[in-house]
């Protein structure tokens, strides 16, 4: 059977909160993490597509792709940290987080988009529901409450932007605990005479 | 280097603008912006997933098929630690968002036995919305909740010796009382093996419609429009509306018709259908649980339709000439594109994919179609089905 090329990728997405925390070690700067972990995620999309043996652990892999990420980052920064950044990291710790159950995880994230769905703005938060819990098309919610399809288009792509924040961006607390329990203080050295 | 939040922006706004209309150029314009950055391409495949996954609040969508577009706002969250006061006979932890993750807890959940019953809605204190939470608080006691991914497909074993197998994108829920035995199916499609036990009829609601059987064995799924349907492969059950003044068990009304075995029933706004079956075409219809499709004399477009249904990777048709063609094909792996792109194939259906292969078009063969157009009932499968 055909290998689904996006199979890294979308597992990932199921410990972005880990990703995240991971690379904001190497940044110490939120805007920086957005940057690496998206690049994180386009080389994993590639990985996804080559044929090479399958990974095993997808979560060891994808933190080993977001340590190059960082590292070329730090590279172009000017400073040298990996010999002394990459002896402290054992991949491994992380893959042994527990696994969530699917329910539980599954309830866990219902809970979170309510409540991000409860922080919208009362038209978008409308024209959201209209068409996630009740399924309508654009154009029958355009009618239906009576504002142009344009408008409903901009209020679900608002509404899209903070649901995969929702449901991403953060790690369970099984994940969070056990690895970044004890974060260590960041080592950065400055290249001599950069 | 663009900036990731742009990136992100833009990814989401191509989302929303392609389920408001894909045209061709639109999609070509998709295919560009994709194929200009790996980075566009993974972004757009994130946003893509979370949106998807957003189907699943159609879980909260009240039974009783009324629209309320404020109904996310009558919803209240318990925070974590009061739901651990309040039901610490389970394993503590793993209710923390982000907020309570410090606690530290590892605790681990057994499986889904008493998960529903963690109320974790409370009643909102808006009035008018207080309704919609008490029926959300009641639906919730005692019942356990399962639920597929796309191209999942879940096998169930009920307390009472029934089982359950759940295709593809699929919700449902059980109460087990004593009384009745109540199922809903939230969304997507289940196959039920029920035991047989006159004492507590065995109910399956699903979008305001309602199953009864006693011991049989049928499928219920929800189609789009909230068309459902009902196939019954062994005994015979009973079919219809749920009575209005049911309160928490549902009761069907007097209206409800029979339906046998080797039947096909349909009801979608009111009006009922019923259709008998060969058995080629009930095996045909069941292939699923077996993790395999078939199709005789479906359109393209259906055969597509139902494709989608077990796969992330969708498939699009880009040639509105083949949308009607009938085809037949013999049963595949359901989450196989090869096999069934190699069957298109003799109908000269080609598959357009983009450089990297994860987005496909289907296009009548340009070489056939300079021809004389193709009568639809020519189309022929490869062979017929066993």
């Amino acid at each position: 059977m055909a290998k689904n090329e996006e199979r890294y990728l979308l597992q990932a997405f199921e410990f972005e909160g880990v990703l995240r925390a991971y690379l904001y070690r190497y940044t110490r700067d939120n805007s920086e993490v957005e940057e690496l972990l998206q690049e994180t995620y386009a080389r994993l999309l590639s990985a996804g597509c080559r044929d090479e043996p399958e990974v095993r652990s997808v979560r060891a892999f994808a933190l080993a792709i977001a340590r190059n990420a960082a590292f070329d980052w730090l590279r172009r920064q000017d400073l040298v940290p990996i010999e002394v950044i990459a002896d402290r990291e054992t991949l491994d710790v992380v893959d042994e987080s527990e696994p969530i159950d699917e329910i539980v995880s599954g309830h866990r994230e219902l809970a979170r988009l309510v409540s991000e769905v409860q922080d919208l703005p009362e038209g978008c938060r409308q024209v959201f529901t209209l068409r996630k819990v009740y399924g309508y098309s654009q154009k029958e919610i355009a009618s239906r409450l009576q504002i142009p399809e344009n408008q409903v288009e901009q209020h679900l792509t608002r509404a899209a932007t903070r649901c995969s924040q929702a449901l991403f961006r953060q790690a369970s607390p099984a994940q969070r605990s056990g690895f970044f329990g004890h974060r260590q203080p960041r080592t950065r050295i400055h290249a001599e005479g950069s | 280097m663009q900036r990731a939040r742009e990136i992100g922006s833009r990814a989401t706004a191509w989302l929303i603008r392609l389920e408001r209309e894909a045209t061709p150029e639109l999609w070509e314009e998709l295919q560009q912006w994709l194929d200009s950055q790996p980075r566009h391409r993974a972004e757009f495949i994130r946003q893509r997933t979370a949106w998807n996954r957003c189907d699943k609040l159609k879980m909260l969508r009240p039974d009783d098929g009324r629209i309320d577009a404020d109904l996310l706002s009558g919803i209240e969250l318990v925070p974590p630690r009061d739901i651990r006061s309040m039901e610490s006979e389970y394993a503590p932890g793993a209710w923390g968002t982000g907020a309570t993750a410090a606690a530290g807890n590892q605790g681990r959940f057994s499986r889904a036995t008493g998960l529903s019953r963690r109320v974790w809605l409370a009643a909102a204190a808006v009035a008018g919305l207080a309704v919609l939470a008490v029926w959300y608080l009641a639906s919730q006691r005692g019942w356990q909740t399962y639920v597929t991914a796309i191209g999942g497909e879940q096998h169930i074993a009920l307390r009472d010796g029934s089982t359950v197998e759940l295709n593809t994108n699929s919700a449902i829920r059980v109460r087990m009382s004593t009384g009745q035995r109540d199922i809903v199916l939230v969304y997507g499609e289940a196959l039920f093996h029920v035991m047989h036990d006159a004492k507590r009829p065995f109910l399956v609601t699903a979008s305001g419609t309602l199953v009864q059987a006693v011991g049989t064995a049928f499928s219920v799924r929800i189609r789009d429009n909230d068309r459902v349907e009902v196939l019954v492969t062994d005994g015979r059950v009973a079919f219809g509306t749920p009575r209005p003044d049911a309160t928490d068990e549902p009761v069907l009304s007097a209206t409800a018709h029979a339906v046998s075995k080797g039947q096909d029933a349909a009801l979608s706004h009111g009006s009922m259908s019923l259709t008998d079956l060969s058995p080629q075409e009930m095996a045909r219809r069941l292939a699923w649980t077996g993790g395999k499709l078939s199709f005789q004399g479906a359109t393209l477009s259906e055969a597509v339709a139902e494709f989608n249904r077990y796969n992330v990777r969708h498939l699009s048709i880009a040639d509105p000439s083949i949308l009607q063609m009938s085809i037949g094909i013999t049963p595949f792996n359901s989450t196989d594109l090869d096999s069934f792109l190699g069957a298109l194939e003799q109908f000269h259906i080609i598959a357009l994919r983009s450089g990297d292969g994860r987005e496909v078009r289907l296009l009548a063969d340009p070489k056939t179609r300079a021809g004389a157009p193709r009568a639809p009932s020519i189309a022929q499968g490869p062979s017929t089905l066993e």
